[in-house]
């Protein structure tokens, strides 16, 4: 195939298949082959070599008269032997190509005029990777200014068979996809090596533009579409899933940083995707991009409107679903951004398309990789909380500003470091293992992981096992490949208070050893954490497999069918346990067994979600050279999923024998003689189920063309069905085009000696978000347990909408890519998301029955422009140094609200729904100062300033201003990649945020009420106390509480190193091991921020994240053999 | 070869025309939720209709013992004054429970209204009812008789709750001569039919169709309940037409009131309570008293614990733990002294807040709900003396079966018996005052009779008094409904 490349006569014909598919063949590719045939014709022997060696001979019939009668004798040789005994005085040369071999017409007419010098010469060769030395088959070999040659086998070598005059002129000229082509002078040699560099020019490279098998040259790419590949994910940072690797990483994909292993994953490409929930509820439209794993859509963890799982208390956790790949197998990481890249995805694709393709087996020997990384963990920029004798002052301060008259407590000395206690130095150890390889039709390669964190929260460790194994099986036209990716995650969390401001002045061991008390009981924070995290149970554990069995068949050249089947399929169960042993577990109320009463002390519950999503896809794909200047390529398909959510959960409190673990089936209580009709024995148990169901069925098309490898254009449409909508609406329609202009391809263009390429680019489309959430148009009754008299009761509790439709996207982009020098590659691109039909909850009149409905109500917009450059300043042997930049912007604006009462709800104005405002507006009041005169807030309104109760009485939530905003003004990062003799290498990878606010909770600020059991950030002790004090907090009191006074909003621009990898490659090539790579690595390095923190208090640097991040400092090794 | 291809198309092609089908096939597409169940799979069978049917008494249940509506008409017309608050920054002292503060004063707000729940809730209840009965007539799996008295309880919570919207938001019906006054909103259709914007009816035409919905009701109910439970604490026909006595009573159909008073007095099987156990039948802690004829079930949790009784409001269970609302001395001196309807109070000594100095003071709780009581909707004493007002009204009064009826309650209660007719209105007013004194009556008698307000001890507002007519004798309609509908009239005055 890639020989043809260059002979595109050839090419038009030479698929002409005239031999029949001979029966199922060994892999055998050293069988020796017998011929003893008399006069007979062409095609018969090519038939015997075919039967005999299981390779496919083909050639173009008008070229090559196949009933030509020849005779051949030969022995036990090989195939090179009799091709050439084949084709001897024939004008017929051959090349072997993986398990073909191409007969062609060999007379190129100069070379026939001096037919008489010609001599026949046989080169071999062999094509080696320069940096490991390792064959690289399926390189294609060409005699250069013929277009004719060859292409190398599974061991990289090559036969070229010539016949010229003079073959010590000719020259070869090799080309590996991602490598650096080199030409040699044949010369004198029979046998040549070549070591192939890896390429500089990133433009060959071969990107995946769906799921749905469409690939692309990346220079010819029309949508706006990011990648990156295995070599620039820094897979050695410390963290347990791709999206942390990855942040900054990728222009217009914000990851959201965050602290602790394994939650949600949260990543917004260019921009919010919908409306901000104005209750932080965790039911809703989803944000997040749609994740599409070698085929399969990945489903989100995403809570349902039930109390087990909603994000509430009883609720569980919800973990990181890309925590099931491996992050040493994946091979590349595409995200797809504009209409024309994600119009194919119609009604999921609004919020972007992130497809991750994992390894596959690579053509050779088996080859196994094992690395190691060892690492130590510890918490940076936390806050710092208020000492013991601090704490009594402001607690003494508040009672008598409060409660005048009551006794005040002296500092008792204690001086507990709660923070100190519950924290230490985590340990970071990640093992892999690995084993590849492919022959001609069979590839294989399976991928070990093992990750232990044991965080830095005391008692909290998480322990992850991931596999990789894909197979791949070529035969003749067919071919099949399985993807399959276990994991398993075990996550024990007893520490849940890691971040809970505790007293400093409890002392948390009695005098006999014991534990204390706090004083804090029940639910999640309540008890002694350090008797908790003994005592205590939280242990989540997954068990997940994604897989994928995909299935091509070649028609002909131009067509090609596949089906892919996909599953996701994930069962996770959080167990939990409070003691009845420390306050955690001392719930209240009692129960009466056996005629004993006992307090109503330990809890046990069970939050298990078990998902099963699948797709099935079916599509052809066609890929047409109409003529020299005219090309078109697409794909049709279809595509159904459908994803069934199992919900359990089983809760029970009250155990005789409360401090040790129980099983939820051994709470029990006596039967109630005055019921006779009801058995209340095993009442106090909570059991149930809920399910969430949701499929679709898709039909979707795209159309590429281009015209002389210079006008590009891109065409797409997509209908989804899905049950999630209304009845009234529930297909949508969605479609981009794309056009693309490679002026560097232009005559007038060409010549230029400083462009290397230059692209403009533009596209428009529509796309939809269709995960709404199962049932939002339905209606809802929820069912209940005892009810009236005892029995079920069902109560309406969602109001239907059967005209709720899915969200709508309209994307426009557009953009240059920029090639300089051979050195800069630049891209800027501009972007324009129009969203509509925003779902909001809006109020409808009561007397419907309902206060709300689910409307498609509003729209806004995201715009900005993403910037992205790779510089190579350095390619020499000795020094590389490859740096790569970029940053990104994102302006939002609500551009419409439907009425229906959203002019009058004070709920709706005050947060982030106001035409004309982001959605990530912050809303509060403006704060002035402390009044050094009386120590209140003053917050100025309207000019005026006004004391806050004052200002309380006055004003509603409805008059709250824009106090900052959460959206940077833009985000991006950059990295640097040095590499000394081939040898070192270090690399530098960071991330950035310009503007942007954070809110922070004023609990541990100024909230000084809640005092009675909880400790406040230093930043509290700052507070008046006489009159001309000049402080940032007011005197400690149950004064107006205004949480979002500007004081508490905190510029949040940061310039983040969040890793630095530095890498030695042992020079131990010959003994065993092909490489052996040692490293050392730190993660979470270093943090920049423009607001400094004031000294001796806490800022936006340690009040960023509840739990601080933790950094880790590893090393290891990697080796290949 | 070209078979080959030609199989591989063929098979491809029969590939895309069943997904073509699976297309066309709908019921890929159709995913019901778990337990929580969509609305037309719920209403889908009589099961679903009748558990619907159950969840719906829960609402009207704690829609009428909540809080708001059980203390609405004793604590506005004056049988209730306040205990002091148990709550530790305000112990001892007389405050105003927060959930009425504005109401009590005559002065609540259309924009933050105390009873804004109240009216959302009971609208909820209406929608239920109309979703049940839009749905029962197609249930396949029941039979005639069943969907009957499915529909007429549906029928009869709707008219029921549409009414007790129509005692507290619109001024009674002899407000204008030919109460043409604002009424209500009647909903009668679930919200499956769209989101409406309705417009309140007039009075005339609220009464007519809470009758209609009554009548109707009383056409469809069979003998037979098809929910689980205690008789008393479903709609039947016979407390169905208790509700009706009572409703044209309001209306002041005298005729009709008198007739079908006198009907569930002759024929519902129920005897008034004798004298005798006329304590001890109010003191049971978990059942009714026997004559009973509508009680809703109180909510009991898993473990049969009770969630909810109007003990909470009314009841004195500790020297911490006790109800906010006590009889007056207003009511307590209209009983004689012999009057057995004394004693069905409970007097308790509470330490109270006055001129900044603890002093402990005697309330007198009642006795009708202490231990686990539930909401008292009809008994049978209140039939007697809906007999006794519509004698009084009659085209032709009937002074002398108005007087027996009275003095079939005062003879029960030990009271001095009457020998002469004059007067009688004013009689039968206080003698509903007191016979059913706690039970949601007072406010709204006081509206019908044309009377005002008159709270004099324990009275902690600035209006304790107010004289009819008053606009301040109906609550604001929530803002945020006005907000929404602009067909929606507001309440004048707020």
């Amino acid at each position: 195939m890639m020989t043809l490349k260059a002979q595109p006569n050839l090419r038009k014909t030479l698929f002409f298949l005239a031999i029949l598919l001979s029966a199922f063949k060994s892999f055998s590719q050293s069988q020796s082959i017998t011929l003893h045939l008399k006069n007979e014709p062409i095609a018969l022997i090519i038939k015997s070599i075919e039967e005999q060696s299981g390779f496919r001979v083909l050639y173009n019939a008008r070229k090559i008269d196949a009933n030509q009668k020849i005779s051949i004798h030969i022995e036990n040789a090989s195939l090179e032997e009799v091709l050439k005994q084949l084709v001897k005085d024939k004008n017929i040369s051959f090349y072997i190509q993986k398990k073909q071999v191409l007969l062609t017409n060999s007379t190129p007419s100069e070379i026939v005029t001096v037919k008489l010098q010609q001599k026949e010469k046989s080169v071999k060769g062999i094509v080696l990777g320069a940096k490991d030395k390792l064959p690289l088959p399926g390189a294609t070999i060409r005699i250069k200014g013929t277009g004719m040659g060859a292409i190398t086998d599974v061991n990289g070598k090559f036969v070229l068979q010539l016949t010229t005059h003079n073959s010590n002129a000719i020259e070869l000229e090799v080309a590996y996809l991602g490598m650096q082509t080199q030409i040699q002078k044949i010369d004198n040699q029979s046998e040549l090596v070549f070591y192939l560099e890896e390429a500089i020019d990133e433009l060959n490279q071969v990107v995946i533009t769906s799921s749905y098998g469409t690939k692309k040259l990346k220079e010819e790419i029309v949508g706006s579409i990011s990648t990156i590949n295995a070599k620039d994910i820094p897979v050695q940072q410390a963290s347990e899933s791709i999206d942390k690797m990855l942040e900054g990483q990728i222009a217009g994909v914000l990851i959201e940083n965050t602290s602790g292993v394994g939650g949600p994953v949260k990543i917004n490409i260019r921009g919010q995707g919908t409306l901000k929930s104005l209750t932080n509820s965790i039911l809703g439209t989803s944000t997040q991009p749609l994740i599409i794993i070698d085929g399969v859509i990945m489903s989100e963890q995403s809570g349902i409107d039930h109390p087990y799982f909603d994000g509430g208390r009883l609720a569980e956790g919800l973990s990181n679903p890309l925590a099931m790949i491996s992050t040493d197998n994946i091979e590349d990481f595409t995200v797809l951004k504009d209409a024309a890249a994600v119009g194919i995805y119609g009604a999921d694709g609004a919020n972007g398309v992130i497809l991750i393709t994992t390894k596959k087996g690579k053509q050779g020997k088996t080859k196994f990789t094992f690395s190691n990384q060892l690492g130590i963990s510890s918490a940076v920029n936390q806050i710092k909380y208020l000492s013991g004798e601090q704490y009594t002052e402001l607690r003494n301060d508040y009672l008598k500003n409060t409660s005048p008259g009551t006794a005040l407590l002296p500092y008792n000395g204690v001086n507990t470091n709660w923070f100190d206690l519950l924290n230490k130095t985590g340990i970071y150890n990640k093992y892999n293992f690995s084993a590849s390889g492919a022959g001609s039709k069979f590839s294989y390669r399976t991928n070990l992981g093992y990750l232990n964190i044991d965080e830095p929260q005391v008692g909290n460790t998480t322990k992850q096992l991931n596999a990789g194994i894909n197979l791949g099986y070529n035969y003749s036209k067919w071919n099949v490949n399985l993807s399959l990716n276990p994991s398993f995650t075990k996550k024990d969390a007893p520490n849940t208070f890691y971040d809970f401001a505790y007293l400093p002045t409890i002392s948390p061991y009695n005098e006999d050893g014991s534990y204390s008390n706090v004083g804090l009981s029940g639910g999640n924070s309540g008890g002694n954490p350090l008797a908790a995290i003994e005592q205590n149970r939280n242990r989540t554990t997954t068990s997940s497999i994604l897989g994928s069995l995909n299935l091509g068949y070649e028609l002909n050249k131009n067509i090609k069918f596949s089906t892919l089947f996909g599953l996701d399929y994930v069962d996770k169960e959080q167990d939990r346990w409070f003691s009845g042993e420390n306050e955690s577990g001392q719930n209240n109320g009692t129960f009466v067994l056996e005629g004993v009463t006992y307090p109503n002390s330990g809890r046990r519950l069970f939050n298990n979600r078990n998902s099963t999503r699948w797709n099935w896809q079916g599509q052809v794909l066609f890929d047409k050279e109409i003529n020299k200047n005219n090309k078109i390529d697409g794909v049709l398909g279809f595509e159904l999923s459908e994803e069934k959510g199992k919900f359990n959960y089983a809760s029970a409190s009250g155990f005789v024998n409360p401090n040790v673990i129980h099983n939820v089936e051994e709470v029990l209580q006596d039967d109630d003689p005055a019921t006779p009709n009801v058995d209340e024995t095993l009442g106090r148990q909570v059991r149930g189920a809920e399910i969430s169901n949701a499929s679709r069925v898709s039909a979707f098309a795209q159309v590429n063309y281009n015209y002389k490898k210079r006008y590009y254009a891109l065409a797409n449409l997509r209908r989804d069905e899905s049950s999630v909508f209304g009845t009234d609406s529930n297909v949508a329609l969605n479609s981009g085009v794309g056009l693309a202009w490679i002026l560097s391809n232009e005559d007038f263009l060409n010549t230029s000696s400083w462009i290397d390429f230059l692209k403009f680019k533009i596209s428009y489309g529509s796309t939809g978000n269709s995960r709404i959430g199962s049932y939002r148009s339905k209606g809802l009754y929820t069912i209940s347990q005892n009810g009236y008299n005892g029995y079920l009761d069902a109560r309406p509790s969602v109001a239907p909408n059967g005209n709720l439709s899915w969200e709508k996207n309209l994307k426009f982009n557009t953009g240059l890519d920029f090639n300089i020098f051979n050195t800069v590659e630049l891209s800027l691109e501009y972007y324009y998301d129009n969203l509509s039909d925003l779902i909001a909850s809006r109020d409808i009149p009561t007397e419907n029955g309902y206060s709300s409905v689910q409307l498609n109500a509003s729209s806004m917009y995201n715009k900005g422009f993403e910037f992205s450059t790779r510089i190579k300043w350095f390619q020499k042997e000795k020094f590389k140094w490859t740096s790569s930049f970029n940053l990104a912007t994102v302006d939002n604006k609500v551009t419409d609200l439907v009425g229906l009462g959203s002019d009058y709800s004070v709920a709706n104005l005050a947060l982030a729904q106001k035409i004309g405002y982001s959605t990530t507006t912050i809303w509060g009041v403006n704060w002035v100062g402390v009044d050094p005169g009386t120590g209140r807030d003053l917050i100025r309104k309207n000019g005026q300033v006004y004391d806050a109760a004052t200002y309380n009485r006055l004003f509603t939530q409805a008059d709250w201003v824009p106090i900052g905003n959460t959206q940077p003004k833009a985000n991006g990062g950059f990295s640097n990649r040095f590499s000394f003799n081939n040898s070192i290498s270090l690399s530098i990878t960071g991330a950035f945020q310009w503007g942007g606010d954070r809110l922070i909770s004023d609990e541990i600020i100024s909230k000084y009420s809640i005092t009675s059991n909880r400790n406040m950030s230093v930043n509290a002790f700052d507070y008046w106390r006489n009159p001309g004090d000049v402080v940032s907090q007011p005197a400690p009191s149950n004064n107006t509480l205004l949480p979002n006074m500007s004081k508490n909003v905190y510029d949040a621009t940061y310039i983040k190193i969040s890793n630095i990898n530095l890498s030695y490659n042992l020079p131990l090539k010959k003994i065993f091991f092909d490489t052996v790579t040692v490293f050392a690595d730190v993660s979470n390095l270093l943090y920049w921020y423009r607001e400094k923190s004031p000294s001796g208090m806490n800022g936006i640097r340690e009040f960023s994240f509840n739990y601080p991040q933790a950094r880790t400092i590893s090393c290891g090794i990697n080796t290949r053999f | 070869m070209k078979n080959f291809n030609n199989k591989t198309l063929i098979s491809f092609s029969v590939l895309f025309i069943l997904i073509g089908l699976l297309q066309g096939c709908s019921d890929f597409l159709e995913q019901e939720p778990g337990t929580q169940v969509s609305i037309t799979e719920q209403l889908g069978t009589k099961q679903g209709v009748m558990t619907a049917l159950n969840g719906l008494y829960s609402d009207v249940e704690v829609n009428v013992r909540g809080e708001r509506f059980a203390v609405y008409a004793d604590l506005q017309g004056g049988n209730i004054k306040f205990s002091p608050s148990t709550t530790s920054s305000s112990l001892g002292q007389i405050t105003i429970p927060t959930n009425v503060l504005n109401v009590y004063a005559f002065e609540d707000q259309s924009d933050d209204s105390n009873y804004a729940s109240f009216y959302s809730d009971s609208y909820d209840i209406i929608n239920q009812a109309n979703l049940i009965l839009e749905f029962t007539d197609v249930l396949t799996d029941a039979t005639q008789e069943e969907k009957d008295q499915l529909k007429a309880e549906a029928l009869t919570i709707r008219a029921y709750t549409h009414f007790l919207l129509s005692e507290v938001y619109s001024q009674n019906y002899g407000y204008t001569n030919d109460a043409s006054h604002k009424g209500i909103v009647y909903n009668r259709q679930s919200i499956t039919k769209g989101i409406q914007y309705p417009a309140r009816e007039t009075a005339a035409n609220t009464y007519s169709l809470i009758i209609k919905d009554i009548t109707d009701a009383l056409n469809l109910y069979s003998d037979n309940l098809v929910l689980s439970g205690p008789i008393y604490s479903f709609f039947n026909k016979t407390n169905t037409k208790a509700l009706l006595a009572r409703v044209y009573l309001s209306k002041k159909d005298y005729k009709n009131a008198y007739e079908t008073a006198n009907d569930v007095i002759t024929n519902s099987g129920v005897s008034l309570v004798n004298s005798a156990d006329y304590i001890s039948e109010w003191e049971k802690p978990d059942l009714p008293i026997s004559e009973i004829l509508l009680e809703f079930s109180i909510p009991k949790g898993n473990d049969g614990t009770v969630r909810g009784s109007l003990s909470t409001f009314f009841g004195y269970t500790s020297a911490t733990v006790y109800g906010r609302y006590v009889a007056s001395q207003d009511l307590l001196d209209l009983y004689e002294t012999n009057d057995i309807r004394k004693q069905l109070f409970l007097t308790q000594s509470i330490s109270t807040l006055i001129d900044s100095k603890k002093d402990p003071r005697n309330y007198y709780f009642t006795k009708k709900f202490q231990g686990n009581p539930g909401y008292v909707a009809f008994r049978l004493s209140e039939q007697y003396l809906i007999r006794a007002e519509a004698a009084l009204g009659l085209d032709t009064p009937n002074l002398e079966q108005a007087k027996l009826d009275i003095n079939t309650i005062r003879a029960r209660a030990n009271a001095t018996l009457l020998n002469d007719t004059n007067n009688l209105a004013e009689v039968v007013f206080l003698e509903r005052r007191k016979e059913l004194c706690f039970e949601g009556h007072l406010f709204f008698d006081i509206n019908r009779n044309h009377k005002s307000v008159s709270r004099n001890d324990g009275c902690i507002s600035l209006s304790c008094n107010m004289t009819y007519p008053s606009l301040k004798f109906v609550l604001p309609i929530p803002r945020a409904n006005l907000n929404v509908n602009p067909n929606l009239e507001k309440n004048e005055s707020y």
